[in-house]
């Protein structure tokens, strides 16, 4: 049993990470594994630059978000008990959007991730401060503070987006469904990506009591509290972290978690880990046929991991194990 | 060893619980009993340290129950709470395995001892049978009986019972209250349960305690507190004591 587990974990991370390697041969142009290695070797040419400066480092960029965003929304999905929870349930994506958008308006691009890094912290600060006030804060008052900060900061987005050019309006509408063009590898959010495993592991049986409520998890000795809050900031920075770089890519962090469980595994020391490297080779995969689908015009990534993430949910939704309950 | 001092529950302006004063010793068994909203399960969980009373203290071993971290807390009182959020995936094994979370250090989540208390566990409640089965897709009388069973792993030294006869069939309440009794006589542990029967709190508890609607408490062995006149104002219902071969019985006049 324990060890069926650990080989299916194998599994899961050797082949998302084979087949996120393996998109390295597709884009605007393919280039066949043969080239590949003929210039990894070589060190020089044109396929070269174009494998080392522009696909390696985005297949990287894609695969930490992708698994940030599945570890988030299955983090969040614990915390709120609500299997429709995601990363951006908080309102995190509309907190960043705002700022990004706003400066993109007011100063122009120069200073749109520090804006984006603030709105959001904003968010993050503000909800969790509201949902305290007056009692302790509990799954339903999260949940609807959340909602409600998110429906009105999403208001004030729809205001800037009609009163701006209609020049930018388009790169604004592609930038919150998800874009990585732009997005670069940096080295804090894969430590980021990396303590949340670390986390997930360590407190992985405190994770898997928490479903059994607060009051039966503080009464078998869970710090409810700490965890709760680790929990939360944790799943918040790690959205956070998305979001500035690469916008609102949807649907990973939602459907990625209930995949892992529907395949049987629940354990937060699995089932954690698993979802980062399923959710990263989701969005890699997502980004590839973005980028080459329609090349040489770029889709939103986020467009494409709703197309991938439905059928594969609505698929594993009608298989018996998820029937009852 | 659970010394209640002066507690008093408030809930908004309401006065839920006030003065209560109880002193636990090993090897007492406790109903506590009161009408529907008396405060029962509030008081509890100020036993077991969850909440805290507006008013009062609580003292186990004579150090107050908020000074211990809470795995060390969880390993000397446990609570089974009367309702749970059932959003539990995995199977019956791992569901009674968790009531023993308190002993687990960093990584290491199950012991031997742990594995052999399991057994014992799902034997005792008679869930052999189900222990691979998925948790969700029990009956609600099977659920309860896991959940008794996650106490016993828990294997604290003063076990809190919140209505836990709820969902049991005869031989399941049975079962539970005949080796609660057995083992607050033998082991060094203690246990108080929320119960509504009045003849199986007169026939299994040592002691009883209830709670009026007015907030005030009445504590003693059960032979001293459960009287027809205590019962009536308790229950606002007129009860006949008989004799029967295993002692009084109580039964309740209904018009």
């Amino acid at each position: 049993m324990f060890f069926e587990k650990r080989l299916a974990f194998l599994w899961v991370a050797g082949l998302s990470m084979s087949i996120s390697a393996l998109c390295i041969c597709f884009g605007s142009v393919s280039i066949p594994f043969k080239t590949i290695f003929e210039s990894l070797y070589s060190g020089e040419g044109v396929h070269w630059t174009v494998i080392t400066q522009l696909r390696f480092p985005r297949i990287v960029v894609a695969f930490v978000s992708g698994g940030l965003l599945a570890m988030s929304g299955c983090l969040l999905q614990t915390l709120l008990r609500n299997p429709l929870a995601d990363p951006y349930i908080f309102g995190i994506s509309s907190g960043a959007s705002l700022g990004v958008l706003g400066s993109l308006i007011v100063l122009g691009p120069a200073f749109s991730i520090i804006f984006g890094f603030l709105g959001a912290g904003l968010v993050i600060v503000s909800v969790a401060y509201i949902a305290h006030r007056g009692a302790d804060w509990n799954p339903y008052r999260l949940i609807l503070t959340g909602v409600m900060v998110s429906a009105g900061l999403n208001a004030l987005i729809s205001l800037i987006l009609v009163l701006s050019p209609p020049t930018m309006m388009k790169g604004m509408i592609f930038w919150m469904m998800g874009d990585l063009t732009y997005a670069e590898p940096r080295v804090w959010t894969g430590f980021l990506a990396l303590s949340i495993v670390m986390f997930s592991i360590v407190f992985g049986r405190a994770l898997d009591a928490m479903s059994l409520g607060s009051e039966r998890a503080l009464a078998i000795g869970v710090s409810v509290k700490k965890l709760e809050y680790f929990i939360y900031f944790l799943a918040s920075l790690a959205a956070v972290a998305v979001v500035v770089e690469g916008g609102a890519i949807g649907f990973v962090g939602l459907v990625v978690p209930h995949m892992i469980r529907m395949t049987g595994t629940w354990r937060h020391k699995y089932l954690v880990p698993m979802s980062a490297f399923v959710g990263g080779t989701m969005v890699v995969v997502a980004d590839t046929l973005a980028r080459s689908l329609w090349a040489p015009i770029q889709l939103p990534v986020g467009v494409m991991t709703a197309m991938i993430g439905v059928p594969i949910l609505i698929f594993l939704l009608n298989q018996r194990s998820y029937a009852r309950g | 060893m659970l010394e209640v001092k002066n507690v008093n529950i408030d809930v908004g302006n309401r006065v839920v619980v006030s003065g209560v004063t109880v002193s636990v010793e090993f090897g007492q068994s406790w109903a506590i009993m009161g009408a529907n909203g008396a405060g029962k399960s509030s008081l509890l969980r100020v036993f077991a340290g969850i909440n805290k009373p507006s008013n009062g203290d609580v003292l186990f071993d004579g150090k107050s129950i908020h000074d211990f971290p809470k795995k060390s807390l969880a390993q000397k009182i446990g609570l089974l709470p009367q309702f749970e959020e059932h959003d539990y995936w995995g199977n019956v094994e791992e569901y009674v395995g968790l009531g023993g979370f308190s002993r687990s250090i960093g990584l290491w989540d199950k012991s031997d001892e742990d594995r052999v208390i399991i057994q014992e566990a799902l034997e005792q409640f008679e869930m052999q049978n189900l222990r691979g089965r998925d948790y969700r897709s029990l009956s609600g009388g099977e659920r309860q009986r896991a959940r008794l069973a996650s106490l016993m792993v828990q294997d604290p030294r003063l076990f809190l019972w919140d209505e836990p006869l709820e969902n049991l069939d005869y031989s399941g309440r049975a079962k539970l209250l005949s080796w609660v009794a057995e083992m607050t006589k033998t082991a060094e542990k203690s246990s108080m349960m929320v119960i509504h029967d009045i003849n199986l709190a007169n026939r299994f508890f040592t002691h009883s305690l209830m709670l009026f609607e007015d907030g005030t408490c009445l504590s003693g062995t059960s032979e001293d507190v459960l009287t027809v006149e205590n019962l009536e104002a308790l229950y606002r219902t007129q009860f006949d004591q008989v004799i029967s071969q295993d002692g009084r019985l109580f039964l309740p006049r209904f018009r």
